[in-house]
């Protein structure tokens, strides 16, 4: 599960901080966000429908822009929205638009921070992806977010994850499909790792949640890729 | 189905108004209200009446305002909708960090009144079906069905284990299974009713639910791991 967030003004232009903390904050909490700021409100609107989460920020013309808002809350009743606005008095619109929080320009990092998590706790509704691993003793339920890396060897796939570790029978190519896009990347034929417990990148290992394990190359630079990528 | 509402406005005639407002929504719409008065907040939290379905509050008010009310509400009382009422459009920015539904500038029209309640009871339709009312021994305690991990039956007794509390309440488990039914609670034995959504997995015969383990009897053991797997939706 990716959470897809448009941010929408000039000041998500202007502040690469707000972009940057609300990229940790997602990180913090092992979950792969992809933001996208836009120009202007109207074009976060033509992809309304994509995001999960959307900051709209409140311009001079206040009719044209709840009107727009209105519409991306039509076009997507379960996103959701943010409005930020220097204009104080503003903040009676949100009601209507169902809106998670108000946010007063020029923005204090208390402020932003209870706002992400006021955003949180309305994502917090929907499901996390989960696997089930059949071992010896029963079952274990994991989610994709506790995963750290997958290894494999002699048929014993060896799962590490924030629980604990978990040994089933299997190879790789029968994992699920989420465990083979991002943020989980083939290290090598026989290991698999969620970027978001690298701690570290050395010169033919990497270190994953404490554990190192080896890496080519030509690997690691289509690591280092995705992982910019990823915030 | 009745709704209960409070209407909490210290001056009597804005205060009777609401709750006309209310009742005449109430009858235009064949929805049952139940409709609590209070000209403070103070009384409001003193007499304990909840948990209501929704409740309105002036902001400015003596002893007690209505900012601060909602905050203390809202401390004990996740699900209740929240509806500012006031002539005072500064306080709006507030109002997000109780969760409040909505912001109403007085003073208020019935046909504008009358839209925003038809917002608001869809939203508390909406979260009902996903909450219970337990009476406990301590009085009524509504909880979302997610928040219970397990419910536990001993002599005429539930106890309905969640996170950080336990609420104990007279009822039969067979009474508690039908009304879970919609929420993914499954049976492991005789005593016990589990949430699906927290179990973390299974070892020996017993359902791992939180930090608990849960024994499953061999005649529900096949029905609780279908259900289980049906739940998850996936495998390796």
């Amino acid at each position: 599960m990716v959470i897809h967030i448009g941010m929408a003004g000039d000041w998500a232009i202007k502040q690469e901080t707000v972009r940057k903390r609300t990229a940790a904050y997602f990180r913090s909490r092992r979950l792969p966000c992809q933001i996208s700021v836009f120009a202007d409100n109207r074009r976060m609107a033509a992809r309304a429908e994509q995001m999960d989460v959307m900051f709209f920020q409140l311009g001079q013309d206040g009719n044209a822009d709840l009107e727009l808002a209105g519409e991306i809350r039509r076009r997507n009743p379960k996103a959701v929205l943010v409005l930020v606005s220097s204009c104080k008095d503003r903040a009676i619109w949100g009601y209507q638009l169902n809106a998670a929080d108000f946010l007063q320009l020029p923005l204090p990092e208390a402020a932003f921070h209870r706002a992400l998590n006021r955003i949180w706790r309305r994502l917090g509704d929907r499901g996390e992806d989960k696997i089930v691993l059949k071992n010896g003793d029963g079952l274990v339920i994991l989610s994709l977010q506790e995963i750290c890396h997958i290894e494999v060897s002699d048929h014993q796939m060896r799962y590490y994850t924030e629980k604990g570790n978990f040994e089933v029978r299997g190879q790789l190519c029968t994992v699920e499909k989420q465990l083979l896009e991002p943020p989980f990347f083939f290290c090598s034929r026989s290991s698999i790792v969620n970027i978001r417990y690298v701690d570290r990148i050395d010169q033919d290992s990497l270190w994953v949640h404490g554990i190192q394990v080896p890496i080519s190359r030509a690997k690691k630079k289509e690591l280092k890729e995705l992982m910019d990528a990823d915030g | 189905m009745t709704y209960k509402i409070a209407v909490v406005e210290d001056e009597a005639g804005y205060r009777r108004q609401i709750a006309d407002y209310i009742q005449r929504f109430g009858k235009e719409q064949d929805v049952k209200f139940e409709i609590l008065e209070y000209e403070s907040a103070v009384r409001l939290l003193q007499e304990k009446k909840g948990p209501f379905d929704l409740i309105f509050f002036d902001i400015q008010m003596p002893e007690m305002n209505g900012m601060a009310a909602a905050r203390a509400v809202r401390s004990l009382d996740d699900h209740v909708e929240i509806v500012f009422l006031t002539s005072m459009a500064q306080y709006a920015i507030h109002g997000y960090s109780v969760g409040a539904f909505d912001f109403v500038l007085k003073p208020v029209q019935y046909y504008p009144f009358s839209l925003r309640m038809a917002r608001v009871l869809e939203r508390i339709r909406q979260k009902q079906s996903k909450c219970l009312v337990l009476e406990t021994g301590r009085g009524a305690v509504r909880i979302g069905s997610d928040e219970i991990c397990y419910v536990e039956s001993e002599g005429r007794n539930l106890h309905y284990h969640t996170a950080d509390q336990v609420y104990t309440v007279r009822k039969s488990l067979k009474q508690a299974e039908e009304e879970l039914a919609p929420f993914h609670f499954v049976r492991c034995n005789h005593w016990y009713l589990i949430n699906l959504k927290h179990v973390s997995g299974i070892r020996n015969n017993r359902a791992v639910v939180e930090r608990v383990e849960l024994e499953i009897s061999r005649r529900n053991k096949t029905a609780f791991v279908k259900a289980l797997m049906e739940y998850i939706g996936g495998g390796v």
